[in-house]
Parts: C-alpha cells; structure tokens; sequence
C-alpha cells in the first residue's frame, strides 16, 4: 500500500510537466475542429442552464428567492461546480480507455492519466467560475472575503475527483460494464445531490445525514457557502468531516484499484 | 546488475488470463474464484538472458512464441507476471508499425509530443525535428492530423521518429517491411549507421533470416514461450530453419494421416443408410437418409444450380459402386446410397445448343460426418 502510494507520487512528480501539456492538449482535442470552437465551452454549460431555469422558474413556479437571492443566481453557484464533477465523473471514467495508446505504445505511467484528464476539466470549469463572478457582479453582488474560500472548494473538489477518476479509470480500463454503470449512475446522481434544492433543509434526518456523506452535495453547498450562504467552511464542520471519510474511502479504493489491475490493463485493453 | 548489461531477464514468466467475456473479467476483479477458473495462457515460460550493451540481437520464432510479449516487456508497456526485468538506457521501440501517436495531432506535433513524453526538452525536440521530418518524406501531410494517415505513413512517422531521436536501445518490431523498396533501403542503411556509429543495443523481431544476418551477431530462437536456442546468428538461423522445416513436415503429416482417418470412418459407414454432407466450392449441403431412401436425389435440385444442364462426376480415387445414373429428361442423378466419402470431380456441361456456359469442373467433397463438414 504504501509502495504503490510512493509510487503514484513519484510518477506525479517525475511527469508533472508533461502533465499539463497533457491536460492543454487534453482541451485543445475537444474543443478543436468545431466551428465555434472554444465557445462550446460556454455555449454548452448556458443551455443547460437555461433549461432548469426555464423548467423551474417559468414551469414550476419557483420563483421565490432563495437566502434573499434570485433563484438564478442560487442556482448558477451551485450547478457550475457539478459541471466539473459530471464531466471528472465521466472522463476519470473513460480516461485509461481514451488513452490507450500511452498505455499500450509507450511507457508511461499509466496513473497519471486520470490526474491530467481532471486538471483538463478543472481549467474549463475554472473559467465558468469566473462567469459565475462576474454574473454575481452584474447582479449587484460585489465579491467579498468569502470569496478567498473558493481555492479550497476547488482543491477539496478536484482532490476527490481525481483519486476516483484513477480508481474509475482503472475498473472500466478493465471492463467496459462498469463505464456503462457510470454513464447511467451520474445522471441520476444530479438529482439526488442537493444541487436543485438544498439538502440542508430536507427534513428527515436520515435522508438529510446521507444526503451530507455525498461529496456532490458537499462540494455544491460549498460554492453556495460562498455565493449565497456566506459562511466559512469550518462552520459547517459535519460536511468536512464527512467530505474527508469519502476521500479518504476513494483513496483507498483508487490505490486497491491500479495496485491490484496495473499489470493487466496493458493486457486487456 | 553488472554496467555493461543493457537488458537483463531473470526467471521471467509471463501469463495471460483470458476470460469468457466483459463481465467475468470485471466479476474477476473483486472474486478470485472467477480468476482461478478462467483459462490460462503461459505466453512466457522461465526466460533467463542478457544482453550487453552495443549488442544486435535477433529475435526467431513463429507467431506465438512469445517473441513480441518480450519485447514489449523490455519497452516497459507490459509487466512480467512473476521474475525480475532490469533495463538500462533510454529505449526506443517500433512496435506493432503504428507507434503510439494520438490521432487527433498533426504528424508535427506529434513529434513533439513523442519527445516530451520520451523526457527531451523542446529545444532538443526542435534540434531533431528536421532530420525526422527529411527523414519520414510524407511531405505536406505533416501537418495534418495523423488519423488522416495511411498505415504506410505512420510506420514511416513511426520509424523517422524512433530512429532519430538518439536511443540508446533500438527494439524494432518487423518494421524494417515498411513502405516500398527506397525507404525500406533508406531505413535499413540508417539502422545500420546507427548500430556500427554508435554504442546503441539493439533487438531485432523477425521473420527474414535475411534481415537478422544482416544486423545481428547474436540469434535467439523462442519456441513456445521458451528460449530454446542462444548462440551466432548463424547458427541460430540455420536453428531456426531447420525447426520451421520439421516442424511443418510432421504437420503435413499430421494432417495427412487425420484426413486418411476420415476417410477409414467414412468408408466403414458405407453401405448402411447414413446422412451424407456435401461440400461444393462454398456450398454446403447435406442430404439426410430418409429424404433420398430408395430414390434417385437431384443434387441439381438441391444445389439450386440451375445454369448448368446436366453433371458427370469422375472419382478422384476408384470408389466401390459408385454410378452416374441419367434420368430420362437429360439431368443425372445421383444416389447416394452408392457414394462414399472422398474427393470427387464434378463436371457440369452446358445444355447441347447452349454453347455460352463452358464445362466446368468443381471439387465435390462428400464427408460422413457432419462435423467433418463444419471443419
């Protein structure tokens, strides 16, 4: 255990620069060879949430404030945080297959993947951060000192969805059954993490308390936390105990993972 | 391990779990009993060598013998089920032709790419670029994406890149067959330069004994996931032919005998009403013994053959009872009853004022056994 953890850290550190030309070049894949390029990007995430304001603003009548904020803004500071956990969710998934050819062709440290794969996603989403900033501004709400929380959601958030695009990436390298299982779980995921409502106020207390083990909700409430909430996050101390249980769960579950399949992936896929 | 040793394998086993489909292996991840019941397959069987530094060495061998699992393993993209592997220098491997570049790139970037992942700086790369460039001659399709690449152009990319970029230790899997005859002279010659100009460790895969004397001083010859012969090239090819020689005659011989078998069973059935199963070019036929008891069977019927007219057929080996029986409207038949297994040659003729459709002839197996049919 503790070998394959020196390990992963070592080939972290040994390709950290390669890494992030990964992850640029990660972007430059998905957004090249389309039209409007990078403002897919935007454009993507804009529709998205335009069809849940609609649904619920205009359809469902739900047009109290939320905290004293209009709706839409409660909900932007919350959905565009899980836009980076759908996407890592995704991708951490499908990493190892998508890349097969390091894997197979080349000697590279295989454990590595999953992390560029989430730092690409993280630099879309960091841009869509400062939308939601600047949305905020627009709207009146001038950034304050809540806002130097926003670096530590970012790492509790990409610190999770990392470690479990490695444990991910590595069954589903192994199986495609269990890249399917993903696929079809994240959806449903969106409505049951307290994205669309606010899981603090669910009144029973058992749904309530294992609503609060799940890291989307977490990470979501966070990002409310500074947007709306206005409160620092040692005060809600449950989530960050809870928030590091499920790290540490996935780390272990990640580092059983590519210690137990690493030699057999080159095999398989 | 010793400085001069370039590439060490010590009790090197090597075996590959093959599972029924997705879901066991995935099912095998988390319950060992699935892992122990799948089936096994030992690719590498207890491999010890060395290799100095500065050497060539040829790898010999059929398909599956384990030549390409040992090199992947020197290259660092496979794991040894159990044993130790030591590697020292910057290797470089053409394996499998099209050589680990991502498509969506440009052959350029790709370059470029290969090279930062290999630990160069950029600087080293853009050194390089102009002689793999010159070298790889796909000329404007540099800068396209590589999946716009045919397969000749990446082995070409491929090969520009991994010779070019100063390795310490060459792998090179049946690539010298790239492209037509200037680039694989081109590629030779380089090869070449590389291993009498500089101190490089070589390793050659290869099916040309031709190529291996060419390059190597040293042959090994695998055999079944085992190193059965380790000695000059020399030896090792002429080794080497002599297996691939009495391998393939207790082959055919093997299968000589199997056929004559068949033929024994077939013949033993004979005479009783039995099934009979057909095989005429691609088609297959069989005629079941209750369809043609007692009667003569129109196999022009049943093979829905309709351009041709009528069929004599010659045995190609004398068989017992065999007869041509025509029927009064010009067509043959054929009884079954009075045929058995064997190879036989069938001729169908054009209707007598129809002079467009030649004669024919087509090879009729006629087999005993259903099983035999399926083969």
């Amino acid at each position: 255990m503790i070998e394959t953890i020196k390990e992963i850290a070592h080939d972290h550190v040994a390709f950290r620069k390669q890494l992030f030309k990964l992850a640029k070049t990660d972007i430059i894949k998905k957004y090249r060879g389309a039209a409007f390029g990078w403002a897919w990007a935007v454009i993507r995430p804009a529709v998205t949430i335009f069809v849940y304001w609609f649904a619920f603003s205009v359809g469902l009548r739900h047009n109290r404030d939320m905290y004293g904020y209009p709706f839409f803004l409660w909900l932007i500071a919350g959905i565009i945080p899980w836009f980076y956990m759908r996407d890592s969710l995704v991708d951490g998934a499908k990493s190892i297959r998508s890349y097969k050819y390091l894997v197979k062709r080349i000697k590279y440290p295989v454990d590595t993947i999953p992390t560029f794969i989430s730092i690409s996603d993280l630099l879309i989403n960091m841009i869509l951060q400062l939308v939601v900033v600047v949305i905020f501004m627009l709207a009146g709400h001038m950034p304050d000192l809540y806002y130097l929380q926003i670096p530590v959601y970012l790492v509790m958030m990409f610190a999770f969805f990392t470690v479990w695009g490695l444990f991910a990436g590595m069954l589903s390298a192994m199986s495609k059954d269990f890249l399917h299982l993903v696929q079809s779980v994240v959806p449903a995921l969106f409505w049951l993490s307290g994205i669309m409502y606010d899981a603090n106020s669910i009144s029973q207390p058992i749904i309530r308390k294992v609503l609060l083990f799940n890291p989307v909700t977490i990470i979501a409430n966070g990002y409310r936390n500074i947007f709306i909430y206005k409160q620092w996050f040692w005060e809600s101390s449950v989530e960050m105990r809870n928030y590091f249980i499920m790290l540490a769960l996935i780390f272990v579950l990640a580092i059983w993972a590519y210690r137990k399949l690493k030699k057999d992936i080159p095999d398989v896929l | 391990m010793d400085k001069d040793i370039a590439i060490e394998f010590k009790n090197v086993n090597k075996v590959y779990t093959l599972f029924r489909d997705d879901k066991q292996r995935l099912r095998s991840v988390f319950f060992k009993r699935v892992r122990d019941r799948a089936t096994k397959i030992k690719a590498l069987n207890n491999i010890n060598f060395q290799v100095h530094k500065g050497e060539a060495v040829a790898l010999l061998g059929r398909n599956g013998a384990g030549k390409s699992t040992l090199l992947k393993m020197i290259t660092g993209v496979a794991y040894p089920t159990s044993g130790e592997i030591n590697v020292d220098g910057r290797v470089s491997a053409l394996l499998e032709l099209t050589a680990g570049f991502d498509p969506e790139f440009t052959g350029r970037e790709n370059i470029y790419f290969r090279g930062q992942l290999m630990g160069m700086k950029e600087e080293d790369v853009a050194r390089l670029e102009p002689a793999i460039v010159e070298f790889a001659e796909i000329g404007e399709y540099m800068d396209q994406p590589v999946r716009t690449y045919s397969s000749g152009m990446k082995a070409r990319l491929g090969f520009a890149i991994n010779v070019n970029v100063e390795p310490e230790i060459l792998i090179v899997d049946e690539a010298l067959s790239v492209g037509d005859a200037s680039f694989r002279k081109k590629c030779t010659e380089k090869v070449n330069e590389l291993i009498m100009g500089s101190n490089i460790t070589f390793m050659l895969v290869t099916h040309s004994a031709k190529t291996a004397q060419l390059f190597c001083q040293r042959g090994i010859v695998m055999k079944k996931g085992r190193m059965i012969f380790d000695s000059d090239i020399n030896s090792a090819v002429e080794y080497y032919n002599e297996m691939i020689e009495s391998e393939d005659a207790a082959r055919k011989e093997r299968r000589r005998k199997k056929r004559a078998q068949k033929l024994a069973d077939a013949r033993a059935a004979a005479g009783k009403e039995q099934n009979l199963y057909l095989k005429l070019g691609n088609t297959k036929l069989e005629l079941k013994a209750e369809d043609y008891k007692g009667k003569t069977y129109e196999l022009i019927d049943a093979l829905n053959a309709k351009v041709c007219y009528g069929y004599t057929y010659e045995t190609a080996e004398p068989v017992d009872g065999a007869t041509v029986e025509v029927d009064a409207d010009g067509l043959d038949g054929f009884d079954p009853r009075h045929v058995r297994a064997g190879v036989y040659k069938l001729w169908f003729v054009g209707k007598k004022d129809d002079m467009t459709s030649a004669p024919h002839c087509v090879d009729m197996t006629v087999y005993g056994k259903q099983e035999d049919l399926d083969e």
